[in-house]
């Protein structure tokens, strides 16, 4: 069933035995799994089954750390939420995300990838995936592709999925309204969670519409799945049993906020453009869609203690005359300038030129280029995924302007720790082009400075909100315990990438869904 | 007393005037084959420096480079690093061969690539030997 929630008479109190907060990717999954058992669950949806402005400026907030997309635009308030607008790309997250590694502060999840993988298969149902099967071995023949000439000891040819990609308020809005036990409320927005006098129960939680109605739920479980930002939000907001926030005893809730490291490092002149571009290529397969991108052996990320990354090459159509006529790269360190007639090339053309006269790869990749000249076919823009390390600095806080509902909006202060993260892109760039040298594929042009901290500037996000409410056994050092229930509260469960304690390089969707799947089988197990 | 004949005096000087021409001939040739160990690094150098086509280039690339690495501006560690022993026979070979040497160059850069021996100049990553090669350019 599903009602709006300006319907419901002001002061009401509903009843459920769970309470999910939240209709976004993880909440619907998680509601979907509750369809099979005979307990009532609620549903409470900020939105409706539309974007409206009124309910999106809800999201609006203030970037106080490093730049960052509008609050309010990149992620979707209403029933299905991000979903609603996500690229589909799923991948489970790889085993080396999931270790406490002495090199990355704060790493470690207290579970590993071997007890998620079952979610992991589930979870490719909502999302309307192939099989679960990620081997590059597996589909590059489906794809009808020749094999990457990479060997695959460093730098690993691999695969994500992508979902068509499903819009979960679409596809599973008929589930919500059929179902018996699931009640789903739009226009509801939570408001605060209300605890015991002991605060060790949520008793209820406050909602309330923007036309003014107010109404509670009373409930034996509570979900937080309203996002990773607002799930912290809404522990921060819930002040009336503890003032700092519910869960926040050690004032964790709101740190650690990761967002995805993305940045273009590089070009890369390839001997052959044809034996490389079609792997990265999007195919829609019957089972599927598929794409291809490089991961980073996970010996050599311990080796080199980096975080986990992946490089993607977008194929770009970098004419010959404008890499002939190229000063430097910014931040590429010049040395002199030449002190004879050739003065006005920048070191970057002499260093090309250099590459082209001793022959071999990039003799071979010039005069591809050159061939190339009218068709505009040619090099790869390098991009590279780093999961950032986890950072306590970086973290939302409330801040003191009201949103329509009279809450206090959020502050986003992203920080990046950029002498881990920009050591993991140089290296592994260098890794890169090592790699393509020396299986003779082609040349890389490093288009950041070899040290200073200069890139951080292009650094954009991917729309992937991850920790705030981080998972970890010790209350001290962790919002959530290993079944996402949060710290010190025996009812109240958190899902979504909050919780994750590491961003891992793959795309979060696939694993938050995997967790609230595994969170929901906990909830239905002490509920019968 | 029996004279000895002068013309047997004069084929001996004449003799000994061609065997001395000869040895000093064959002298020159060994030595025009085989220089001594500097000259043969030299010899090298500049056939390596060559290499990369356009002269200008190469040795901007080696300045820059020789800037980062002072310590290396040395012709003959260059060639060694390159090629080793530069009074080797093999790398005599090389000298009058410009496909093995470029062959022998491009193998080293290879093993530059497997070691992760790079160097990035004007942004470009390099094989630590392109980069030699350059500093070649510019010392020669």
């Amino acid at each position: 069933m599903i009602h709006d929630a300006r319907n419901i008479p002001d002061g009401q109190t509903l009843e459920a035995d769970v309470c999910i907060i939240g209709a976004g990717a993880a909440g619907i999954s998680l509601a979907r799994e509750f369809r099979s058992h005979r307990f009532r669950v609620i549903l409470l949806e900020s939105g409706g089954f539309e974007p409206d402005a009124e309910t999106q400026a809800l999201y609006q907030g203030e970037i106080i750390g490093h730049a960052y997309y509008p609050l309010d635009g990149s992620r979707n308030r209403y029933f299905g939420g991000t979903t609603a607008t996500w690229g589909g790309m799923c991948l489970p997250f790889d085993a080396i995300d999931f270790e406490a590694r002495p090199w990355v502060p704060h790493s470690g999840w207290p579970l590993e990838l071997r007890s998620l993988e079952p979610y992991y298969r589930r979870a490719h149902e909502p999302c309307e995936l192939g099989p679960y099967e990620y081997r590059e071995a597996y589909w590059t023949p489906r794809r009808g592709k020749r094999p990457l000439p990479i060997d695959g000891e460093l730098i690993q040819p691999r695969i994500a999925q992508f979902s068509p990609p499903t819009h979960f308020g679409s596809a599973y809005r008929e589930d919500i309204w059929r179902s018996e036990n699931v009640t789903a409320y739009l226009y509801a927005n939570a408001l605060e969670l209300d605890a015991d006098e002991s605060v060790r129960t949520v008793t209820r939680v406050r909602a309330g519409t923007l036309a003014g109605g107010r109404f509670s739920v009373t409930a034996k479980y509570f979900v937080l799945a309203a996002h990773a930002i607002e799930n912290a939000r809404l522990l921060l907001l819930s002040r009336s049993a503890m003032p700092d926030g519910l869960g926040n005893q050690h004032g964790l809730v709101g740190r650690f906020f990761m967002e995805r490291v993305n940045c273009r490092s590089g070009i890369f002149a390839p001997v052959d453009a044809r034996a490389i571009e079609p792997f990265f290529e999007n195919d829609r397969l019957e089972e599927c869609g598929v794409n291809g991108f490089l991961g980073i052996s996970e010996p050599w990320q311990r080796d080199n203690r980096v975080l986990n990354s992946s490089i993607h090459l977008h194929a770009t159509p970098v004419r010959l005359r404008e890499v002939e006529q190229a000063s430097d790269p910014p931040g590429a360190e010049g040395g002199s300038p030449p002190s004879d007639a050739e003065a006005d090339r920048g070191l970057g053309t002499h260093a090309w030129e250099v590459l082209k006269g001793l022959g071999g790869d990039a003799r071979a990749a010039w005069r591809r280029w050159w061939d190339a000249w009218r068709g505009g076919e040619i090099a790869f823009d390098i991009w590279q995924d780093v999961e950032p390390a986890p950072n306590p600095a970086s973290r939302v806080l409330l801040s003191s302007e009201p949103d329509s509902l009279g809450q206090p909006r959020i502050m986003l202060d992203w920080r990046l720790t950029p002498s881990l993260e920009g050591e993991t892109i140089r290296k592994t760039l260098k890794l890169f082009a090592a790699e393509m040298g020396r299986l003779g594929l082609g040349r890389v042009r490093m288009d950041i400075a070899e040290d200073g901290d200069a890139w951080v500037e292009g650094v954009v996000g991917s729309f992937h909100h991850i920790g705030t409410t981080r998972m970890h056994v010790d209350a001290r050092q962790g919002v959530v315990d290993e079944h996402c229930r949060v710290h010190g509260l025996s009812n109240l469960y958190v899902a979504g990438s909050s919780v994750f304690p590491t961003a891992g390089q793959a795309n979060p969707t696939l694993t938050l869904i995997a967790l609230a799947l595994r969170l929901g089988d906990r909830i239905a197990e002490q509920l019968s | 007393m029996k004279r000895e004949p002068s013309l047997g005096r004069r084929r001996f000087l004449v003799l000994a005037g061609f065997a001395l021409a000869a040895l000093g001939f064959g002298k020159l040739r060994a030595a025009a084959a085989t220089p001594p160990a500097t000259d043969a690094a030299q010899a090298l150098a500049r056939r390596i420096a060559a290499l990369p086509g356009r002269r200008a280039s190469a040795r901007a690339v080696g300045r820059a480079y020789l800037e980062r690495q002072p310590e290396e501006a040395h012709v003959e560690r260059l060639v060694a690093s390159l090629i080793g022993d530069a009074t080797s026979h093999e790398a005599r070979c090389l000298i009058d061969d410009p496909d093995a040497l470029r062959r022998a160059v491009r193998a080293r850069c290879r093993r530059d690539f497997a070691d992760g021996e790079l160097v990035a100049i004007g942004g470009w990553l390099l094989a630590r030997s392109e980069a030699r090669i350059s500093a070649l350019a510019h010392l020669a």
